[in-house]
């Protein structure tokens, strides 16, 4: 038959799948599908009974011995190679297999995460349970095939490194453990700020770091498509910066990704070589941005980004700045920020108490001062009576996740303080608390807003 | 121009979450897709471990090794042998079923099985004296896990008693089982009356030799094949054997009508496979057994490779720790009595044919097996939920072995120690039930829960072997 259509260079294959039982329904149905591709001649796939085998003798083929329970596979094409048409073959015999269909409301199948990720596909597993039983749930993560993001804290560094040891060889970033700040194709998860999707992907050991560095992008305008937080130990030498690797490879390979900024914090030297390595066999080029100095590094990575960093907005205070007459009091909710303003401070050689109010010290019981202020309230109420205070610096975070008004909560307690006061405000222009609003009642307040820690230290280090 | 890997790149990601719903809450009303998994905390104590065996290097290959294994094993029968011979057994020793135990420790459906076995070798006159024999000790007992075989109900297997030989290629293995003697009074579910020694008998003399014989001119008899036809036609596997059972007999038939006997003895034979809609059951049972054999001593593997009951305590056996027993106490099975019979009549669960759920059939391919939901409730939607939650706890869908209503999913195959503790889902069991008195047979068929502390000690075992390595 194929002769007299002339074809010449047709190649046909045969073979006998041992004990693979199908339907005869869906063999049916699976030929039909087969002799509709038009480089496929012939098709039979059917349990090799002796009905059916004779039937593919009769149609040229010669079939090996075998036994009714094997299922018979026989076509002829004219491609180079059998290959796609076996893939075919492949994909419709496993084509039922495994598949459930999303279901919404009560009807819900899944009840594990493992389970959850497989039946509806999920990249991403977002894991905020107990730390003790945080690394479980990331491991059944991992073997789902999803990338673990680990909100929970309290995880052992053994557990951490282990994790991050399966992940690895399958492509798959461990973000966490006490991974904050997340945005994954523009969406934030987490402490996260609203931004626009564009050509800069972020690598950040630090949450409000990283954060920093959003809102001051979104003021130069320019879009950040993916922030892969680390989890602050993963740059220590402890665990060698493993999800840093597999993150900065990953946004390498994203070609919509044109300049990674690495927000290093804790970088071990060993892990500094390796990642240098890493870096350097990349096409995409890496910023570093210190901790130590964040507004600087993001503008190094503004202008690799073709871009620059704009001139920063600040907001005034109604009443005139007095003089710092003594020693500078910083209350942070974001750890980073506290020790940028450390640095930079010591850096002038400014007296400075600079507390975080966001470490674990403060918050056994209680909740982070990003979400609730009420410890800040008490400590800034003991500042305003201290007139041995000659400044105050606090920071304020907006974004997804944190309080809904910071703003109006803060606003009472700085009247009171005689001292300057300086805010740092971490926010972009579509947060949800709408920050030039929330800076205005701040300055109205009689507050100094900045867009930048680093200039808002520099203003409260000046005497 | 770097190169253009999709699969990598995640764009308008789906997320699963599971912990503090405030946060998934956060990304719905970004309008992201977003699924909560209904994490509760695991049991006090089990945290540990789970994160130890979760985060063991060992365990994801180990696992996927394992119930690969376990998929890949295609058992066949290829004879019928005695059990003297191919397990070593003297007459006075007997195989039964569940982890190891005592006569002392025995239930009545076991002691009264194994007085029919002493009184089938001829050790014997009477039952007294059976009785009397078992007392003093005079007998040994070993599970039919330790050699190779498996047994349902009682699980016994005497020196003179025919075996099914059941051979898997892939894996150079062979395992055992006893032919099934049907329903009602029969030794297995503890009987010894007379009635059931004589068929016993007949048995041996007739029905063994003639199998053998059959099995000998049709070849290997490949029994997955066989699962995946009747797994599409009614039957789980374990609780139904219908179809499986009357697919077998028609294949068989044309080799068993050849055989040199008399028409009158051949003609019995059939009857005797017709009347026992369980008839295929001795051969399905081993040869689930040689396939989660394959998936044996691979370290770190969390995965269970045997599940059996001896009437007093329910075990479990782990791949990655070796033919070690997690035990606790066996539960009573709920379900449906025979006329006559109620709930104070029922023995602790009992027999080896677990081994059926341990393949991801049986209680786990409930879906398909519309004809006897009311053991789960009466609904086919509960049908499909109990195999649904068993994809929970297993570790893969076997593409052999497919489930019609569910869009030919494979079964759900491979169970995980460490799901079942974190997710607190127990495996699905389908069972017989037997009566607490010895003598008394079977008194009907229903589901039953495994103690949940089998699967505890299991996961600290393996996960204590992942500090010794």
């Amino acid at each position: 038959m194929l002769q007299t259509q002339g074809r010449i260079d047709v190649i046909q294959h045969v073979e006998l799948r041992e004990g693979l039982y199908r339907d005869s329904v869906m063999l049916m149905l699976l030929s039909k599908v087969l002799s509709e591709d038009s480089k496929i001649y012939q098709p039979i796939v059917a349990m090799a009974t002796t009905l059916n085998v004779e039937l593919a003798q009769s149609a040229g083929y010669e079939i090996p011995d075998g036994s009714n329970t094997d299922l018979l596979i026989a076509f002829r094409t004219d491609e180079d190679s059998p290959h796609r048409c076996l893939q075919l073959v492949e994909n419709l015999l496993n084509e039922s297999g495994g598949r459930v269909e999303p279901r919404e409301g009560t009807n819900r199948t899944a009840t594990s995460l493992g389970r959850t990720i497989k039946d509806y596909r999920a990249e991403v597993a977002l894991i905020s349970v107990p730390g003790e039983h945080a690394a479980y749930q990331a491991a059944e993560a991992i073997e789902a095939g999803a990338h673990p993001l680990i909100f929970s804290d309290n995880v052992s560094i053994e557990s951490e490194l282990n994790l991050k040891k399966l992940a690895e060889p399958l492509g798959l970033i461990v973000m966490g453990p006490d991974c904050g700040t997340v945005i994954l194709d523009g969406v934030g998860l987490g402490f996260a700020n609203v931004t626009a999707v564009g050509p800069i992907g972020l690598v950040s050991a630090s949450g409000t770091g990283a954060q920093q560095v959003l809102a001051l992008c979104d003021q130069a305008a320019i879009g950040v498509r993916h922030v892969l937080g680390l989890g602050g130990r993963d740059l220590t030498d402890d665990i060698g910066g493993i999800s840093a690797r597999t993150a900065l490879s990953f946004l390498d390979e994203d070609p919509t990704i044109e300049v990674i900024g690495l927000i290093a914090k804790q970088l071990g030297p060993v892990t500094e070589k390796s990642l240098e390595r890493v870096i350097s066999n990349m096409t995409t080029p890496v910023v570093r941005i210190p901790t130590e100095d964040l507004t600087s590094g993001t503008a190094g990575l503004l202008t690799a980004a073709r871009s620059e960093l704009p001139e920063l907005p600040v907001w005034k205070p109604t009443r005139e700045r007095q003089k710092r007459t003594g020693r500078l009091v910083g209350l942070f909710s974001g750890g980073t920020l506290a020790l940028e303003s450390k640095c930079i401070a010591d850096a002038a050689g400014c007296e400075a108490e600079i507390v975080d109010l966001g470490a674990d010290e403060y918050t056994i019981g209680r909740p982070h001062p990003m979400i609730d202020n009420t410890l800040r309230l008490e400590r800034l109420d003991e500042v305003a009576k201290d007139k041995s205070i000659g400044a105050v610096l606090i920071d304020v975070v907006l974004g997804h996740g944190a309080a809904a008004d910071p703003a109006t909560e803060l606003e009472s307690v700085i009247r009171k303080i005689q001292a300057p006061v300086f805010v740092s405000l971490i926010g972009t222009r579509n947060d949800p608390q709408d920050r030039d609003k929330q800076a205005t009642t701040l300055a109205q307040a009689g507050a100094e807003v900045f867009l930048s820690n680093a200039r808002a230290t520099q203003a409260a280090v000046i005497q | 121009m770097k190169a253009h890997k999709e699969s990598r790149l995640l764009r308008e990601p789906t997320i699963a979450a599971a912990g503090v719903r405030l946060l998934s809450d956060a990304l719905r009303t970004q309008g992201i897709a977003v699924v909560d998994a209904s994490w509760e905390p695991s049991p006090e104590g089990t945290a540990l471990p789970l994160s130890q065996v979760a985060t063991d290097p060992r365990r994801l290959e180990a696992n996927a090794r394992a119930v690969q294994a376990m998929i890949e094993s295609k058992p066949e029968v290829v004879g019928v042998t005695t059990a003297g011979e191919a397990l070593g057994l003297e007459p006075r020793q007997f195989l039964h079923s569940g982890p190891p135990l005592t006569w002392e420790e025995a239930s009545g459906p076991l002691r009264g099985a194994l007085v029919g076995a002493l009184l089938l070798e001829g050790e014997v006159e009477n039952p007294t004296d059976a009785w009397e024999m078992c007392e003093r000790d005079r007998i040994e007992l070993f599970p039919c896990h330790s050699r190779s075989a498996v047994g349902p109900m009682a699980g016994v297997i005497s020196a003179s008693m025919p075996v099914y030989e059941i051979r898997d290629e892939v894996n150079n293995h062979v395992t055992y089982s006893n032919l099934n003697e049907g329903l009602g009074k029969v030794l297995r579910m503890g009987s010894y009356s007379n009635e059931v020694i004589k068929r016993l008998r007949w048995m041996k003399t007739n029905l063994a030799p003639i199998l053998d014989d059959a099995f000998k001119r049709h070849g290997p008899f490949d029994v997955r094949a066989l699962l995946a036809q009747s797994l599409q036609m009614g039957d789980e596997g374990h609780n139904r054997n219908r179809a499986g059972s009357a697919l077998f007999l028609r294949e068989m038939a044309a080799h068993i009508a050849q055989c040199n006997y008399a028409n009158s003895e051949i003609a019995q034979v059939f009857e005797f496979i017709d009347g026992n809609e369980h008839f295929i059951l001795n051969m399905v049972m081993p040869a689930a057994k040689a396939a989660a054999d394959a998936a044996r001593d691979i370290p770190g593997s969390t995965m269970v490779v045997a599940m059996a009951r001896n009437g007093t305590e329910f075990g479990i056996q782990v791949s990655g720790a070796g033919d070690r027993w997690f035990t606790g106490r066996a539960n009573t099975p709920s379900g449906i009595l025979f006329p006559g019979f109620s709930e104070a009549d029922i023995n602790p669960d009992i027999g080896d044919s677990t081994i059926m759920e341990t393949y991801g059939i049986g209680g786990f391919a409930m879906a398909c097996a519309p004809a006897i939901v009311r053991f789960v409730g009466g609904s086919a939607e509960l049908a499909h939920q109990k195999t649904r939650q068993m994809y929970e706890i297993t570790l893969a869908e076997n593409p052999y072995l497919q489930i019609p209503s569910m869009d030919f999913r494979g079964t759900p195959t491979g169970i995980d120690v460490a799901k079942v503790v974190s997710t607190q889902i127990l495996p699905a069991i389908n069972t017989g039930m037997a009566g607490k008195e010895a003598g008394t047979g079977q008194v009907g068929a229903g589901l039953v829960q495994p103690p949940m502390s089998c699967f505890e000690q299991a996961l600290v075992a393996v996960a204590k072997s992942g500090f010794e390595k």
